[in-house]
């Protein structure tokens, strides 16, 4: 452990700001003075260009967007829902002592559910936020089919070269990249672009359908090189080359999926990597990348709208309802959660259809309260 | 107006606030500290993306570890420590499996102080950002010039498309405020930071 001088700190930065006092000088003089280090700290705080460059490169940084990320990711239980903080400060026991209250509760008030989910409950709108590189933002509201970010929408809006993009739960878009590569995102997912000189890249978290432009690299060839798109999903880099496929990568790195229909894509992982053709898709078995081929026929899910379970269990298939259709999910029954279920369904059905069809397999049962799904075992 | 909110917060207890898991508290240290972090691991030669990624770690270990902070000192060696190793880390594990080219030699200016100096240098500049960063819009301005950019009234003048005048009245306005924000107790009462290893 060392010691350090915050009173230095406030030295410096008053040179700066306001200047010093003599005696504050003199103070940071015999500073200075004591060893080499701190003469070469002083001296780098001099530097007027890389003061600039410092203060120009912290204003770089959004603070409020990857709070905004961290806060849909960690916090969406204990923000909103000020009951559950002291969840957190009492700890375990606590939170067990909830799940009993619960369940009491639940044994008491039977009579409190609707067999039918609210009438408000609707799938997925077109909803969305885009901010571009300039820190213009635009939204995507319930009508729109397409956001164009290629050409300048508004006379405004200058061509991005990088942009974040997010949907809330119960939200999707469809956009067009400046590039020209095409982009249907499902509820809560946060795409961010960014296009330099030698390549395109996408940091994705959640699950998305690309199309990919072809590009060409800039530089002057016999061959002219295509120009890479790079999605990083975690710690996933797929690399494409003009190509159609579908990526879901989500907080849970299990759930990471990678699934090619046309073109050609390479996945890496660390040290491994995978080429996929058309037909092949990658997953993760104990924690590894591992290709498998898909059904030719499955057309793709998002993009066409269609949820596809291929033998999932449930609570892969409640996940993405709820996100889907903004309810939340609560399990009465922990056994039902690993029943698996395989069924495709359109994305437009009401959530009443969905139910349904999922309630006809005789495993499981729903009972809804407000924006709340209970699902418990059939007895 | 929304600085003004977050200063009457500071000074209330938001450590209280971050300790019992609101959101606000963790907020505040987002919004003091992100920037700075990310800037701090820019200085070590790693890209924007990467950077990102390390310091949200960072911030969610920090999270789930907030019942162990008693000290705003701590949670700032903390994150500046956290920040560092992952990205050394990084740098490795890069290094090892792609060979990287890149030369480290650019920008070794800081890198080449000891930790301890680094950290001074770093909270130097985040004390400075924050403190033009509260002043009303013209003032910022008009400060940035003169401070940051290091230029003459006349040159901050020409450059704003503004009156000598008026760059002298912000001046006087701009260092008065800056002396009520500047305060050495303000926001670190004690005057020892910890580093954690």
């Amino acid at each position: 452990m060392e010691p350090i001088p915050q009173h230095i700190i406030y030295l410096l930065s008053k040179s700066k700001l306001e200047g010093l006092r003599d005696d504050e000088k003199q103070q940071l003089d015999y500073w200075k003075s004591e060893t080499t280090a701190n003469k070469g700290l002083c001296d780098l705080i001099e530097d007027k260009n890389e003061l600039l460059k410092g203060l120009n490169g912290i204003s770089n940084y959004d603070w409020e967007k990857s709070f905004e990320i961290f806060e849909q990711d960690y916090l969406s239980n204990t923000a909103t829902k000020p009951v559950f903080n002291r969840i957190w400060t009492y700890g375990i026991a606590a939170a067990l002592v909830g799940l009993l209250v619960l369940f009491f509760v639940h044994n008491l008030s039977d009579k409190g559910y609707q067999q039918t989910p609210n009438k408000d409950i609707q799938p997925a709108q077109m909803t969305g936020r885009v901010r571009l590189g300039n820190g213009q933002s635009i939204s995507m509201i319930p009508g729109d089919t397409l956001l164009s970010l290629g050409k300048p929408i508004h006379p405004t809006v200058s061509q991005a070269d990088s942009l974040f993009a997010a949907t809330p739960r119960g939200g999707k878009m469809t956009i067009l990249l400046p590039d020209g590569t095409k982009v249907w995102m499902n509820a809560q997912t946060q795409l961010d672009y960014y296009e330099v000189d030698s390549l395109r890249e996408v940091r994705l978290v959640g699950e998305a359908y690309f199309e990919v432009a072809k590009k060409y690299l800039p530089l002057a060839g016999e061959v002219p090189k295509l120009k890479p798109f790079v999605v990083q999903a975690g710690k996933i880099h797929v690399s494409v080359l003009g190509t159609h496929f579908y990526i879901k990568s989500t907080k849970n790195p299990e759930d990471f999926k990678t699934t090619l229909y046309e073109g050609k894509v390479r996945v890496r992982q660390g040290e491994r990597q995978i080429i996929l053709l058309p037909g092949e898709e990658t997953y993760i078995k104990v924690g590894q990348i591992e290709r498998r081929t898909t059904d030719p026929d499955l057309r793709n899910a998002l993009k066409d709208g269609y949820f596809v379970f291929n033998s999932e269990p449930l609570t892969v298939v409640m996940d993405e309802l709820a996100a889907w259709y903004n309810v939340e999910v609560v399990y009465l029954d922990n056994q039902v959660k690993s029943e698996k279920f395989e069924a495709m369904l359109s994305r437009n059905s009401s959530l009443k259809d969905i139910i349904n069809v999922l309630e006809s397999t005789g495993k499981i049962r729903f009972k809804f309260k407000g924006k709340t799904i209970y699902v418990e075992k059939t007895t | 107006m929304k600085n003004k909110v977050n200063q009457e917060f500071s000074k209330q207890d938001f450590l209280k606030s971050f300790r019992e898991g609101r959101r606000d508290g963790l907020q505040f240290l987002y919004k003091t500290f992100y920037s700075p972090m990310c800037y701090f691991l820019e200085k070590m030669t790693l890209d924007k993306g990467a950077i990102e990624e390390i310091v949200q770690d960072v911030f969610l270990k920090l999270w789930e570890r907030r019942i162990d902070f008693d000290h705003v000192e701590s949670i700032r060696g903390f994150l500046y420590t956290s920040c560092r190793n992952a990205a050394l880390n990084r740098i490795q594990q890069e290094n090892r499996i792609q060979q990287k080219t890149n030369s480290y030699t650019e920008q070794l200016d800081l890198v080449d102080l000891p930790i301890s100096h680094q950290m001074i240098y770093m909270e130097t500049l985040r004390t400075i950002h924050e403190a033009i960063d509260t002043l009303p819009e013209q003032c910022k301005q008009v400060m940035r010039k003169l401070v940051v950019e290091d230029l003459s009234p006349q040159e901050a003048a020409v450059s704003l498309g503004l009156a000598t005048s008026t760059i002298y009245n912000q001046k006087k306005r701009g260092i008065e405020l800056l002396r009520q924000r500047l305060k050495p107790d303000q926001f670190f009462c004690l005057l020892l930071l910890f580093l954690y290893y």
